[in-house]
């Protein structure tokens, strides 16, 4: 236990240094992107530009420290009871936030390499529809995982009865939710190409492409992800511990958070027209809104991770 | 397994749920130097101050640090 306990804390010092590297070079690659487009579209100065860069590096870095100590935590809780089922559970639920933060890191580089080639449009169109593949592809493969590692704890718990009653209401309450999505995505009059000065195509798809391979891609996410929540929260009622039982809710409300945001942004990112047109404010406010309960949901994460693990250790 | 330790066993579960059978046989090894079917009544008053002591570490619920305390307690009249 304890050799693993060092390995853990050695992973962990890498796991940091190799976030600061990567956060570090994506700094640096923000203060190079061409500023031409921004400075006349916001009306704003070279130095004024340079200070906005700052307040979203900033959060990104906030936003993946997150993803990683909860990540860590997790992992490090998993190790201490691997050898019992819930930590296998636990384990895949690790790996199902790790793919969060490499979604993360992916789709913000993109991102980068998409403002560097602004002067290449066929690169800026295959480099949009990478982004739009890689996030989704990424998302999908993370609450995959965290759904196989929440049903292990129905397992444990024998709660498979349970969870078979809330199939349907899982399932209505999906197509509730992905009803309007779908109308939202077809109404979105850049999703295919965009012919206006300064908004980008959302998909740089045909429709069906769209639906097929982003939009029933997402659903599946949420499907997974409403499934996930749900069999925390039944692994939550059908467990004995008072103390236990208090700690997982902490876990369990962080995922709720996290999956709450993953449905919001993807009906957000319907409105690009609207937020093209929005003043510089609103976007940040927005952006600011999103940063801060991503962080809030995956710090509840690693806080309930960090008291089970005191449970392990006391 | 003894009776005197499925019946620690069980108050612990619960507190704290899957987490207790780790937990309780930690505190035996750890504080105690036994293994958990070598415990006896004689050990109950060493291994409540220890429970006490780690469960305030875990929740800020006295009340429940002392309700299981109290029980463990008990079993020192209550069990064969």
């Amino acid at each position: 236990m304890a050799q693993n306990k060092s390995t853990d804390g050695a992973r962990g010092v890498i796991a940091w240094i190799g976030l600061g590297i990567i956060w570090g070079i994506y700094s640096y690659l923000t203060f190079q992107t061409p500023s031409q487009q921004a400075t006349t579209r916001y009306n704003l100065d070279v130095v004024q530009l340079n200070l906005l860069k700052l307040t979203v590096i900033i959060p990104v870095l906030i936003i993946w420290s997150a993803i990683l100590y909860s990540c860590l935590k997790l992992h490090s809780y998993s190790q201490i009871i691997i050898h019992s089922e819930d930590g296998r559970a636990f384990r895949l639920i690790a790996q199902g936030v790790f793919f969060m933060l490499v979604s993360s890191i992916s789709s913000s580089y993109i991102s980068l390499f998409i403002q560097f080639s602004q002067n290449n449009p066929g690169l800026v169109v295959n480099l949009r529809i990478l982004n739009n593949y890689v996030v989704v592809f990424l998302a999908l493969s993370s609450f995959y995982l965290i759904w196989k590692g929440s049903r292990k704890l129905i397992t444990i718990a024998n709660a498979e009865k349970k969870i078979k009653k809330q199939a349907k209401f899982i399932w209505f309450s999906v197509f509730m939710l992905s009803f309007p999505y779908v109308y939202f995505v077809l109404q979105n009059p850049v999703r295919n190409v965009s012919d206006m000065a300064g908004i980008n195509s959302t998909y740089n798809l045909p429709d069906v492409l769209i639906l097929a391979t982003i939009v029933a891609p997402y659903i599946l996410t949420w499907l997974l992800g409403i499934y996930s929540v749900v069999n925390m929260s039944i692994f939550k009622e059908e467990t004995k511990g008072i103390i236990y039982k208090n700690v997982l809710g902490k876990f369990y409300r962080g995922f709720l958070t996290v999956i709450v945001l993953v449905i919001s942004m993807q009906y957000l990112t319907q409105f690009s027209t609207f937020l093209s047109q929005a003043n510089l404010s609103i976007i940040l406010i927005i952006v600011y809104i999103i940063l801060f309960v991503n962080a809030l949901g995956l710090m509840m994460v690693a806080n309930g991770a960090r008291q089970l693990t005191k449970i392990e250790t006391a | 397994m003894t009776n005197l330790y499925e019946n620690i066993l069980g108050i612990t579960t619960d507190y704290l749920g899957p987490a207790a059978q780790r937990f309780i046989d930690r505190q035996i090894a750890f504080h105690l130097h036994k293994k958990p079917d070598e415990i006896t009544k004689d050990d109950l008053p060493n291994l409540v101050g220890w429970v006490s002591i780690s469960l305030a570490s875990l929740t800020e619920d006295t009340n429940a640090v002392k309700d299981c305390a109290d029980r463990i307690s008990d079993l020192a009249s209550n069990v064969n």
